[in-house]
């Protein structure tokens, strides 16, 4: 009896919490630990064509940061943004604390948050 | 979430039991309305694997997958097997003769206090799952993802399939979350989590289906109660994962093969096979985990032509997983196995113990699996005192092989650490593959236990 009015209270209070997330936050969910803005995924969805991306880390500092953005960022941006695609050799170019200058002399800055993530287009 | 996506998915979760149905039949014969209300669960699991390994065939020779494919697949299995069953005919003369213990009115109070109990979880389980967000790293990283691909690109997109972590891994469940998505019109992530929840009612349906009528409701309810609100079950029953998926379908059909062992009836073992094949279907494991369960019920029965027949099965579930590996093979993707290579294992002996003493410490530390793996051997002696030796020694043997394999899975991986922590060592998923088929043969090792016995005739 104690475990199964456990349980049930369990679910009842994940069921508070889950309903008190605004629809950004679930619909983020493991990625509010890995990407410190979200503008910055929102901002190549809305990119008019269905480009492909990659996304470049780099040692700068980004605000926010936690141990997993630099490690799975790739990860969390190729399922939240589908069907765009991952592409190594895209030129939309998700930066988290990267240098632009390393991307190469054409670079042009879509979007940034000013603490570590930007959005850029590298030109060929 | 709006109720119009549920909707979608509802008609998902009722076209696999209305294609599962006409399996069962076809299997069985056809069925009357008590019949379908009862096996309905079981019916539901048929059909959940049936149309996915078939879906998976269409997209393996080039037929896109879409709304379309699945709903014509489904239809079709429906037809098929319905037309079977009527030629088959009535499944009414499928009984035998049971002895049931005689609780008097407390059967009676007893079933509806587990029904209404079982009610009331489920009524909170649903609220959980449908706000909730995808919170599992691996949810994320892969198996959302391929489902993704599958929804939005109509089959296995070669960059997605070849470049995501576990690309070797089966794509049973890519395909029910890419079903889902299609029903619900949108690749709802959030809304997603209620596959699983239906997942969780048509297990629970189908151990009460193939239960009821043999264990008496004293035994049945309690020991569902126990094993719905044990912590794996309530932490990890609704997440987008495969793991739970593949001990709902690994349990219904040990449950199947030790009804077989009684009764002899075809259905039973030719109804564990398809889902047995789902299991392998569903994670790379799952075929070492059917091995166990087979390899258990082989001791158990210690006949000449119980072997046969469970070697054959064997090999006709490893037979409904080569396809999935041509594709692997012809797209260079490495069906990746132990680090360690499957022999290479045995000469990390120094890893033994503590594999083995992890593995233990999962399935009998009660911070995750409650007290129910502790009932087994206690369960099993009740068995063997109440004439049924043969059960028990398959569940024992189940559970000591199912040990086994664990243990060797953390030990042929020599870079896995010896934690319970699961971001670094699956044991604590895996370790549903032998507790929740344990926790389905509970009640049949516990029935007739009560003085009052009498030998009734119930339908199989």
């Amino acid at each position: 009896m104690v475990g199964f009015s456990s349980a049930v209270s369990k679910f009842g209070a994940r069921a508070t919490g889950y309903a008190a997330l605004n629809r950004d936050d679930r619909a983020f969910a493991v990625g509010n630990s890995i990407i410190p803005d979200k503008q910055v995924l929102y901002e190549v969805r809305d990119q008019p064509r269905p480009e492909a991306f990659r996304v470049v880390t780099g040692p700068g500092p980004i605000t926010d940061a936690t141990a997993l953005t630099r490690s799975s960022a790739d990860d969390f941006a190729r399922y939240f943004l589908m069907p765009r695609r991952l592409d190594p050799r895209a030129s939309l170019v998700i930066c988290l604390g990267c240098a632009p200058s390393a991307l190469g002399s054409r670079v042009h800055r879509l979007w940034t948050d000013h603490a570590g993530s930007s959005v850029l287009v590298v030109g060929r | 979430v709006t109720v119009d996506v549920i909707f979608g998915l509802a008609v998902l979760n009722l076209l696999f039991l209305v294609a599962g149905t006409g399996v069962l039949g076809s299997l069985r014969g056809r069925p009357s309305v008590a019949d379908l209300l009862r096996l309905g669960g079981v019916a539901y699991l048929l059909g959940v694997t049936v149309v996915l390994f078939l879906v998976v065939l269409e997209m393996l020779v080039g037929i896109p997958f879409g709304l379309a494919s699945v709903v014509v697949t489904g239809l079709l299995v429906a037809t098929v097997g319905g037309v079977a069953a009527v030629v088959r005919g009535d499944a009414a003369d499928a009984t035998c003769t049971r002895r049931i213990a005689s609780w008097g009115g407390f059967s009676v109070f007893a079933a509806a206090v587990g029904l209404a109990g079982l009610v009331v979880y489920f009524e909170a389980a649903f609220r959980s799952a449908r706000l909730a967000g995808l919170f599992e790293y691996d949810a994320m990283s892969f198996w959302v993802p391929k489902a993704k691909a599958i929804y939005f690109f109509g089959g296995f997109d070669r960059q997605f399939f070849t470049s995501l972590p576990g690309a070797s891994y089966p794509p049973f469940l890519p395909i029910l979350e890419a079903a889902s998505f299609a029903f619900m019109r949108a690749a709802d992530t959030v809304t997603l989590h209620l596959a699983f929840w239906f997942l969780l009612v048509g297990f629970f349906w189908a151990i009460v289906g193939l239960l009821a009528l043999r264990v008496e409701p004293m035994v049945l309810w309690p020991l569902l109660l126990l094993f719905a609100v044990t912590p794996v079950v309530v932490d990890r029953g609704l997440q987008a994962l495969a793991d739970m998926f593949l001990d709902y379908l690994l349990a219904v059909a040990a449950v199947l093969l030790a009804l077989w062992f009684e009764d002899r009836h075809g259905w039973q073992l030719t109804s564990a096979f398809i889902l047995l094949a789902g299991a392998a279907g569903v994670k790379r494991e799952g075929l070492l985990l059917v091995l166990c369960l087979l390899a258990a019920a082989v001791l158990a029965m210690r006949r000449r032509t119980s072997t046969i027949s469970l070697t054959v099965l064997f090999v006709a579930v490893f037979v409904t997983t080569i396809p999935w590996r041509i594709w692997l093979d012809e797209h260079s993707v490495a069906a990746k196995g132990p680090s360690a290579g499957y022999l290479g294992s045995f000469g990390q002996l120094a890893r033994a113990w503590p594999s083995l003493h992890l593995t233990l410490t999962v399935v009998f530390g009660l911070h995750w699996w409650s007290i129910l793996p502790w009932l087994v051997p206690l369960a099993a002696a009740a068995a063997i005192l109440s004439g049924q030796p043969r059960l028990a020694l398959f569940v024992v043997s189940y559970l000591v092989i199912g040990i086994v394999a664990c243990s060797w899975v953390t030990m042929a991986f020599p870079e896995m650490p010896i934690t319970t922590n699961d971001a670094l060592n699956p044991i604590v998923r895996l370790s549903g593959g032998v507790v929740i088929p344990l926790a389905a043969f509970l009640p049949l090792l516990l029935r007739g236990q009560s003085s009052h016995v009498a030998e009734v005739v119930v339908p199989v």
